[in-house]
């Protein structure tokens, strides 16, 4: 399963071009990432504070006791440190508490927009992307995906310029306290810079990689789960499972390789950065024998070196949550450069209220970059005329419905709709012309009344049941214990075929369009049910324009005209009396039906 | 705890990884300890020199000169220490989140229709990975930092203690109201970690809906509602996660406060025992040390038994798929016959998918070995539920349902169904080629078995325009096939099983009458000593059948040939009539 449509694994690296594509999304929230940034100096300066006034208490008051051995008052100097040092560890816990509230209130802001854009941009796709994209791919670019995002927003953007701040900040304040010391530690410092960035070709790669399998991983379970009962039935659970085996090892093996380069990376830092301090004890052990500098100020030069270090190596770790970020940004952001296929004209033909004249000319058209499935297929359909389409299976019915309503575009030729070539037209005002009843039922979870009025609130409730009465719907909705609030599950799991039949049968009604399309609308419902909707549909039908799908010729005995297709070509159109006369294919499937 | 009886078992059997892993933790543990307290010592004679304590016996440069090597090198050590601990322990993890899955995936199949009639994919889906994700979290990083810091602490603690005791007491009171703290928000931890797990599956299944829905959406100009729809659940998604977050929050805060507490707790108590020369400035440098030390672990503390909550949700989330059991009971082992012979007899069956309203009702009936039977009958009346029972995909009342005179319960599941080739009324095929999607079920057939297949349900003749033939690719569920090549293929996947038990359940629907009658005419040939159920709504599918059941509102209302059921002017009679005024209407003038 999903072996087919796979995604390449590697893209182009474009890291500024995705940065510069995140920042709109962040823009909205600009005042408050400039409060967490404030917030973060804020920080920044009590843990400055802090090492300082140890350096206080410990040159002051402990070194002066040491030498003069007047404990009590060194003990009320050194308490009075300690107040002032609780105070700023308090002020530095409520900005921390703030910047990590404001910062998750962004990031999840932020998030809520991109997924909800991801959403709606697909949502507006044309067919032919899902003809392409297995559902369980795009539900991982709007969760999975997005949700790696998160980090980068939460604590990358503020986070990254803040440790630039401190490094720079701590660096100055090192220099200040005492620049040779500083000089000893910086010679260190490129080392570890070197070491952190040596991490980071790596992670991108391996990041990329852990992408796609996710998102191979999720498409073969969607699709597993929801064929479950086939897979049952055909006794496939063994060889399924040793399928998803094999993508489920990969996506394992490529967690495990990121796995080894994090390995690396902390332990490395880690011993760079502790030579870095040996080196300065040495150093400042020198120092205090020579009495040229104390011991409170090594403690505080110590401390100091720890809040340069943490920075270093968060940037690195940030780097690595950014590679992570990025391969998801890439995914994300190249679902939303996918164009529709489908554009809407600059200047719309406005289209309101459809007299329903519909004209193919010279029609060629093929899906992809497939064989032409329509060659050279002309017709009128005059407004208020029916029309029915018969023809073997795979000649391109469905095909030509799926141009009408233009959810594809012609190779060549033009399908015209009162007159306008459909290109012109705004394609939600054409579809809502058009009421479409499809060959494979669409149920959404939920309740039959909104499945019927899909959840439009401006078609009331007796609309919907005079519409399930009109198809005879409501002799099965109302025998449900809650009616037409009965619950509908996944796909509609638990109507039978031709009740979901009868529920979209409902749902066009509803819509009252002017152009009505039934493509094979009636092929899971019994002949007496179907009888009755016979007789409703004469009734709704009249002034509309209708095109008739049926494989049972009775269903379409109302039409005024049948168009018979053949391996995509139109061969025969008259009345059911003229084909029949002309003795040729629509003959020949009639004398079929009537046994 | 009986609840993680199954995950200890999976860390038991991985135990190695874990092992290596943690094998590994006090060695780093040691070191980490140790290095500090070299540290203080150098420092200590850094002091006795520059107070002159040591009388000139020690070189200090050359002391300092072994302190810096010593730390480097140790350093070297630990460092490896601690890469083999992240390693192993992260393959460890990764490995039983493999299996994890697999575990799902194989319970998941264990499982009977009615369970995937009532779960939404979505939500399926979340719990096989983000819910998966979350316990490895747990397992992972999460059991390492809580190993690593519950070996510190102790040490550490100790060797503190006899430095100086009233400091180290001192110190215990912040950090026992830590661990009390941790404790408190533990419970609340886990219920938003809980929300923010079952608000991520909402999503994600209204994200699979709306994408399988898509044909449907655009055709009603439903985008924007679907949008909105969509918007609200990710706006409780991240709401969701804010209050989490709020949390982790003041655990944060109340961590950090501790910190703090201790810090100055070192500063005033410590300094008091420096200045007494009760304590060395080395030792008071160790003291710094070490509860940094300490303090990292124990933030790290608060971010474990984040992990811990949120892996206890999602366990419990994922505990609910273990522990629901198949509805289907069949028996394993040995088949009680070699083959099937297809007779099939209900005896008083009545079936409901609820308990109270049944669907199926006092169904009597005897199908013979080798017979062909239509069924007929109005939309909703129990046709294709009858045909799912006799393939076991839903329980049935013990005794009701014989093959061959032996109860269905009694034959393993497996073995029943390789005997049955059956054609649902809605067809599911797989994104994969047009070749395996006919071979589903027998993936040993010849290429010749699959070009007859092929051939009986006519499909040969599409795919012989396919661009590539037989190793056409078809989009999810067939979406690139038309409608009546998606149920031929179908058709070709059953009848290549050769099954005792052929069950089309409206399976020419989309098909038009010249290919029926073609493939009408295959299956003649097929259906030849088998037993098969032939579902319609086209009377002239059915002219082959020896029998047709009629059903109505579930019950077996009319059986006979089609010359009798007409006779009797009931339910058939008024179908065929029906059906023949139709006709005649076409033939008028
Ligand atoms: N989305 C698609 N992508 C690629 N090829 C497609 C797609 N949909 C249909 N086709 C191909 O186009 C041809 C015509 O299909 P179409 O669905 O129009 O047939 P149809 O006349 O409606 O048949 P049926 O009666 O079986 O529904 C078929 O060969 C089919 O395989
Ligand atoms: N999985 C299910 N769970 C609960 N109820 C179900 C389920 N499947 C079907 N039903 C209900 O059981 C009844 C019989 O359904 P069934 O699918 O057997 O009808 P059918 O005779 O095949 O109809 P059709 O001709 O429309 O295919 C219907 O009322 C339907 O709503
Ligand atoms: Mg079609
Ligand atoms: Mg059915």
């Amino acid at each position: 399963m999903t072996t087919s449509l796979e995604e390449p694994i590697h893209g182009k690296a474009y890291d500024a071009r995705l940065v510069r594509r995140l920042i709109p999304f962040a823009r909205p929230y600009r005042r408050r990432f400039a409060g967490s940034i404030a917030l973060l100096l804020g920080m920044f300066a009590a843990d400055l504070v802090i090492p300082y006034v140890i350096r206080l208490g410990v040159d002051g008051p402990i070194a002066d006791a040491r030498a003069d051995g007047d404990v009590g008052s060194a003990l009320r100097e050194l308490g009075g440190l300690v107040a002032i040092l609780g105070a700023v560890a308090a002020i530095r816990l409520a900005l921390q508490l703030g910047q990590l509230l404001v910062m998750t209130q962004v990031g999840q802001s932020i998030l809520h927009d991109l997924r909800l854009k991801a959403f709606s941009h697909l949502q507006s796709l044309s067919l032919s992307y899902f003809d392409r994209n297995p559902v369980g791919r795009l539900v991982t670019r709007v969760t999975n995906d997005i949700e790696t995002l998160n980090e980068l927003f939460t604590s990358g953007v503020s986070v990254v310029f803040y440790d630039l701040v401190k490094i720079v900040g701590v660096i100055v304040v090192l220099l200040f306290i005492e620049p040779r010391l500083t000089g000893v530690a910086l010679i260190g410092l490129p080392i570890l810079v070197v070491v952190s960035f040596a991490f980071r070709n790596h992670a991108r790669h391996a990041y990329r990689e852990i992408r796609t399998r996710v998102s191979r991983l999720n498409a073969f379970l969607q699709e597993c789960f929801q064929g479950m009962r086939v897979v049952q039935l055909f006794n496939q659970e063994r060889r399924v499972l040793e399928r998803f085996d094999g993508i489920n090892a990969e996506h394992r093996k490529a967690h495990v390789r990121a796995h080894l380069n994090w390995s690396l990376f902390f332990p490395s830092i880690d011993l760079v950065s502790t030579a870095i301090l040996a080196a300065v004890v040495w150093y400042s052990g020198l120092a205090i024998v020579d009495g040229e500098i104390q011991f409170g100020l090594f403690l505080q030069f110590w401390m100091m070196l720890g809040y340069l270090f943490d920075p270093i190596r968060e940037l690195s770790e940030k780097y690595n949550v950014f590679q992570s970020a990025m391969a998801s940004a890439e995914r994300v952001f190249g679902l939303l450069d996918e164009r529709s296929e489908i554009e809407a004209p600059e200047k719309p033909v406005p289209l309101e209220a459809a007299r329903g004249a519909i004209e193919f000319d010279q029609v060629t058209f093929g899906y992809g970059e497939g064989p032409d499935v329509l060659r050279d297929v002309s017709f009128r359909i005059a407004p208020g005329e029916k029309i029915a389409i018969v023809g073997a299976t795979g000649a391109g019915k469905t095909t030509i419905i799926n141009l009408l309503g233009r959810y594809y575009d012609v190779r060549s030729g033009h399908v015209r709709v009162d007159g306008h070539d459909v290109r012109q037209l705004d394609p939600r005002a054409l579809r809502r012309q058009i009421g479409l009843v499809l060959q494979d039922v669409f149920l959404f979870p939920g309740d039959i009344l909104e499945n019927i009025r899909l959840g439009d609130a401006g078609i009331s409730e007796e609309r919907v049941h005079e519409a399930a009465r009109l198809v005879g719907a409501d002799r099965f909705i109302e025998g449900l214990p809650d009616g037409y609030r009965s619950e509908v599950r996944e796909r509609g799991a638990t109507q039978s075929v031709g009740e979901k039949q009868l529920i979209a049968f409902a749902r066009v009604l509803t819509f009252d369009p002017a152009i009505l399309v039934l493509d094979e609308a009636t092929a899971h419902i019994d002949p007496e049910t179907e009888r009755l909707l016979q007789r409703a549909l004469e009734k709704t039908l009249t002034g509309r324009t209708a095109i008739l799908i049926a494989h049972r010729l009775a269903t379409i005995r109302h039409a005024d005209r049948i168009l018979v297709f053949h391996h995509g070509q139109l061969r025969e159109a008259g009345t059911h009396e003229e084909l029949v006369e002309q003795r040729g294919l629509y003959h020949r499937l009639h004398l079929l039906q009537s046994g | 705890m009986s609840r993680f009886r199954r995950l200890g078992r999976l860390l038991r059997h991985h135990r190695r990884w874990f092992l290596a892993g943690l094998i590994c933790v006090p060695g780093a543990v040691t070191l980490e300890l140790w290095i500090p307290r070299l540290l203080g010592k150098g420092i200590d004679d850094v002091e006795r020199v520059s107070r002159g304590d040591d009388g000139g016996t020690i070189d200090i440069g050359d002391r300092l000169f072994t302190l810096f090597v010593v730390v480097v090198g140790l350093t070297a050590l630990k460092s490896a220490f601690r890469f083999g601990m992240r390693y192993w322990q992260n393959v460890g993890c990764r490995v039983v989140e493999e299996e994890l899955r697999h575990d799902l995936l194989a319970h998941l199949e264990s499982l009977s229709a009615g369970y995937f009639d009532r779960n939404r994919t979505g939500d399926l889906l979340s719990r096989a990975t983000a819910d998966i994700e979350a316990i490895r979290m747990a397992i992972g990083p999460g059991l390492m930092y809580l190993v690593n810091t519950l070996l510190v602490l102790p040490f550490a603690l100790a060797y503190l203690l006899s430095l100086d005791a009233t400091l180290t007491l001192a110190l215990s009171v912040p950090l026992a109201a830590i661990a009390l703290t941790v404790r408190l928000l533990g419970p609340r931890l886990y219920r938003r970690s809980r929300a923010v797990q079952d608000r991520a599956a909402d999503l994600s299944a209204r994200a699979v809906d709306g994408f399988q829905g898509v044909r449907v959406i655009q055709a009603f100009n439903r985008e924007q509602s679907e949008v909105d729809a969509f918007g609200m659940l990710s706006r409780d998604y991240a709401h969701s996660q804010l209050e989490l977050a709020k949390t982790r929050g003041w655990l944060q805060v109340f961590l950090g406060a501790g910190r703090r507490v201790c810090i100055l707790a070192i500063l005033m108590i410590g300094g008091w025992a420096v200045m007494r020369d009760r304590l060395s400035l080395g030792d008071f440098f160790v003291f710094i040390q070490y509860t940094e030390m300490l303090f990292f672990p124990l933030m790290a503390f608060g971010w474990v038994l984040g992990l811990f909550q949120r892996g206890r949700a999602a366990w419990d989330r994922l505990d609910e798929v273990f522990t629901a059991t198949p509805e289907v009971c069949a028996a394993t082992g040995e088949p009680p016959l070699p083959r099937l012979s297809g007779d099939i007899r209900f005896d008083g069956l009545t079936f409901g998918y609820e308990p109270d309203c049944p669907v199926l009702r006092d169904l009597d009936l005897h199908i013979h070995a080798g017979e062909t039977v239509g069924i007929v009958g109005r939309t909703g009346s129990g046709k294709s539920t009858l045909a799912r029972l006799i393939a076991h995909l839903y329980p049935v009342p013990a005794g009701s349902l014989r093959l061959d005179d032996l109860p269905i319960e009694e034959l393993p599941l497996a073995w029943l169904r390789h005997q049955i080739g059956f054609v649902p009324q809605e067809t599911f095929l797989l994104s994969d080629t047009i070749e395996a999607n006919i071979r589903f079920g027998r993936p040993d057939a010849t290429d010749e078995a699959v070009r007859w297949a092929a051939r009986v349900s006519q499909i040969d003749r599409d795919i012989v325009d396919f661009k590539d033939g037989y190793e056409q690719m078809i989009g999810e569920r067939g979406v690139t096939l038309s409608g009546g090549q998606r149920q031929r293929t179908a058709l070709s996947r059953a009848v290549l099983m050769e099954p005792s038990i052929l069950i089309l359940d409206d399976s020419l629907a989309s098909v038009d009458a010249d290919t029926e009658e073609r493939i009408l005419h295959e299956l003649r040939e097929v259906m030849r000593d088998r037993t098969c159920l032939f579902i319609s709504h086209r009377l002239s599918a059915l002219r082959d059948a020896d029998r047709l059941l009629v059903l109505d509102e579930g019950r077996l209302v009319e059986q006979g040939c089609h010359a009798d059921l007409v006779a009797l002017g009931g339910v058939y009679a008024r179908l065929f009539h029906q059906h023949e005024l139709e006709q005649q209407l076409e033939d008028l003038p």
